[in-house]
Order: structure tokens, then sequence, then C-alpha cells
């Protein structure tokens, strides 16, 4: 298929997760990933938009980039890239960090076109 | 720094709040030494003690020490409890999905070479995973999902009718939801499924009775002259079987007959949008016993 691409902006809180998840997954039944594809995919969009909230930004933007056989799926970070956390927050996002890790085939905080941005490319096929 | 030193970070929020009408640069200038010490503190205070993780492993690959093991066992639980996590609302006890985890994470624990130089969590973590979906896939779960799903947008559309009967409106998704214990991603993801099982609306084209656009059930009925000759009329006869003799008669009617969904309800005494619900019903409870995995769907795709 061409590269497509798609972008959501949302408000950064808790109760637009569904609407970061499913569009996640639906963008990823499009591009024909599989069923545990499309659940990493899922996954991943949550765990991303959990992680780019507790960065502090007022919004998040998120562009899904649909390629053969991969979702991109790249959030705007907030200032706080390295968040000043209590300690049990930051036992949950180490968690969210290793869980990102293990279900992408790339995972990368960095600055992108002058944003910073987590990156998360999941390929078609298990990453395990 | 002397233990009487009193920083603006130290006292308590309100406190903190008052001098925060210091001016901007100032009150900034603070923040960021604030988050700054909050981040050395979050770093410092790893979730996991790597160095002692690394000791764990020495004595436990290196020495056999099985009480080692344990302590790798026992410090590693809260990643397989959080990992679970993930995976609950899928029709598996929680309690069941920590103890495949925990296989997973024993299994990480002896086949992890530490002089490879991985975090061991880095290593456990798709490990873990994979021990939990592969407990999914032993139980036919990618299989038996889009079954779930037609099952629940049976009952959402039963639920549908009974809450709107009910509340003398239509219900929100999450009221359907709390109707059938289900969450509120499922009854959407259930209702995305059932609208993908048949892109073109059953009833017809359009909303009014009289919109001339061919609907699924017309096609059904417009291939009857062959069906009739054929297996699938057999097929059809066997699916039917345990069908009420209502449910019988209306689909006799309609595709063996070939009566009009407005003939039918005046046969029967009840009216056409009656009749087109009980086919619609019908019709979804035949193609999930004739094509359960929704194979004819997927080819038409």
């Amino acid at each position: 298929m061409a590269v497509e691409s798609v972008r959501l902006s949302v408000p950064a809180k808790a109760e637009y997760a569904r609407s970061v998840r499913m569009l996640a997954a639906t963008l990823a039944v499009s591009d024909k990933l599989s069923v545990d594809d499309v659940e990493d995919v899922r996954m991943a969009a949550e765990e991303g938009f959990v992680y780019a909230c507790s960065t502090s930004p007022e919004r998040c933007d998120v562009n899904f980039l649909l390629e053969d056989e991969s979702v991109t799926m790249d959030f705007s970070l907030g200032e706080d890239v390295a968040p000043a956390v209590e300690e049990q927050q930051s036992e949950q996002l180490e968690l969210v960090k290793l869980l990102l890790s293990a279900i992408c085939d790339e995972f990368e905080v960095a600055e992108r076109a002058g944003v910073p941005t987590l990156h998360l490319l999941k390929k078609a096929g298990n990453v395990e | 720094m002397s233990s009487s030193t009193i920083r603006p970070e130290d006292l308590p929020h309100k406190v903190a709040g008052t001098l925060s009408s210091l001016s901007d640069p100032e009150e900034r200038a603070r923040s960021e030494r604030r988050r700054a010490r909050a981040r050395d503190r979050a770093r410092g205070k790893a979730v996991w003690d790597k160095d002692r993780t690394r000791e764990l492993f020495r004595l436990y690959k290196e020495e056999g020490d099985e009480d080692a093991r344990q302590q790798l066992i026992m410090n590693h639980l809260n990643l397989v409890r959080f990992l679970a996590s993930k995976f609950k609302n899928r029709g598996e006890p929680l309690e069941d999905l920590i103890q495949v985890g925990t296989i997973g994470l024993i299994k990480a624990i002896d086949r992890f070479d530490p002089s490879r130089g991985l975090e061991f969590t880095t290593y456990a973590t798709p490990t873990i995973m994979g021990e939990i979906k592969r407990h999914f896939r032993d139980k036919g779960w990618s299989v038996r999902v889009p079954r779930r799903l037609q099952e629940l947008s049976q009952k959402i559309n039963q639920a549908n009718d009974e809450l709107t009967r009910e509340l003398q409106r239509s219900p929100s998704v999450e009221e359907i939801a709390h109707e059938l214990g289900a969450s509120v991603d499922e009854v959407l993801e259930a209702m995305e499924s059932s609208s993908a099982y048949s892109s073109v609306p059953l009833e017809g084209g359009g909303q009014g009775d009289d919109d001339e656009a061919p609907s699924v059930i017309d096609h059904y009925a417009s291939i009857d002259q062959d069906l009739a000759a054929s297996d699938d009329r057999m097929l059809l006869e066997e699916a039917i079987a345990d069908f009420s003799p209502r449910e019988q008669e209306i689909i006799r009617m309609r595709f063996l007959e070939g009566m009009t969904q407005v003939e039918i309800a005046k046969r029967l005494g009840i009216s056409q949008v009656q009749v087109s619900r009980l086919l619609r019903r019908t019709l979804q409870r035949v193609q999930e016993k004739i094509d359960p995995e929704g194979l004819i769907n997927k080819k038409g795709q």
C-alpha cells in the first residue's frame, strides 16, 4: 500500500486514551495487520499516550504512518520529557517503557522537527 | 547543605504556593531545580536494584544458589503483575494470567545469560508477554475473538431493544456495557465488527421503505431460485432446524416463497418493522451457524 498519514490531536487527558487506542487499532486493521499485531498496536497506543501525558503537554498530537506491514505512531511530548514524578509513578513509567520496548520494533524518545517526540514502530509479526 | 536551610520545595504546598507569587523567572528556575532533583531521585532509586539483581544472578548462575533464584522471582513479580494486567478483560481471570506470566518469568530467569550485558527486565518482558500470549493462543483465543464479538454484537442488539423500552430513549454505550457486564471498548469493538460484518445495510440502502437500493436481504432473496435446488437449501434447513416456529416461518416466507416484508407482516398480523428486526436477527444467527468464522465475508473483502 502507499504510505498514508493520519493525524489525531487530543487533550492530554486520560479520557482520550480510548480514542487514541481505538483509532490505532482501526488503522492497524486497515493496514492488514494480524489480530495479534492489532492487539500490540492497541496496547502500544495506550501506553504511548500514558507516557505522553506524563510529560505534561496540554495536548497530545499523534501522527500515524501506515506503510506496508507496519504502523508508526509519533506522540508529541510536553516539556517534562524526563518527568519529575513520584517514586510510584516512576515505577509505572519504567514499566511502561519496558512494555513499549517489548511490543514495538522501534521505541525512541527524541526530538523530531523540534518537538520532543515518543516514536513507536510496530511491524507485522510478533516481537518476541 | 545545612540541615537548617529551608528550601521552598521542602515546604508544604500551600506555603510554597505563596512563594510562587515571586517573579516568574525566579519561580521557573526554582521549579526547574525541583524537577531536576526529583529526576535525580527517580534515577537513583531505580525500580529494580540493578546491582542487587546482578549479584543475585551471579549467585544463582555461578553457585547454584536457589534462594537467589527465589529472590529474583519475588523481586520481579511486580513486572509480571503489570504485564498480566494489560491482558485482563479478555475472558481470563487476572490471577491465572499472573500465574502464566510467573512461569514466563521463571523461564526468563533460568535462560538469562548475564554475561551478554542485557538488563534482565529488558530480556524478561517479551518472554513474560510471550508466555501470556501463548496461553491465549493455546486456548484458541485468536480464533474465538470474532465469534465472541459476534455473540456480543447480538447481545448488544437485545440490550439495546430492552433498554430502549425501559428508558424510553436510546441508551448510551456505557449503559449497554453496564447491562452486559462488558467494557465500553468491547461494546464499541463489537459494534464496529458487526458493521464490518455486513458493510451494506441488511435492510436496504436507505432508511425509508420506498428506498429502492438493493439490500443484502433482497440479494439473498434474488438468488433463491438457485438456492432451491442446491445443497445450500439443505444447509439452510439444517441451520434453522432449532429456531422457533415463528422464525422458521418467516425465513421460509421470505426466502422460499419470496414474500416481501410487508406481505409477511400482513400475514402474521405484525408490523413491517417487527418483520424486519426478526429477519435481521434470524439471518445473523443463520450466518453464524453456516459461517461462524466470517470466512465468506473475509473473502468478499
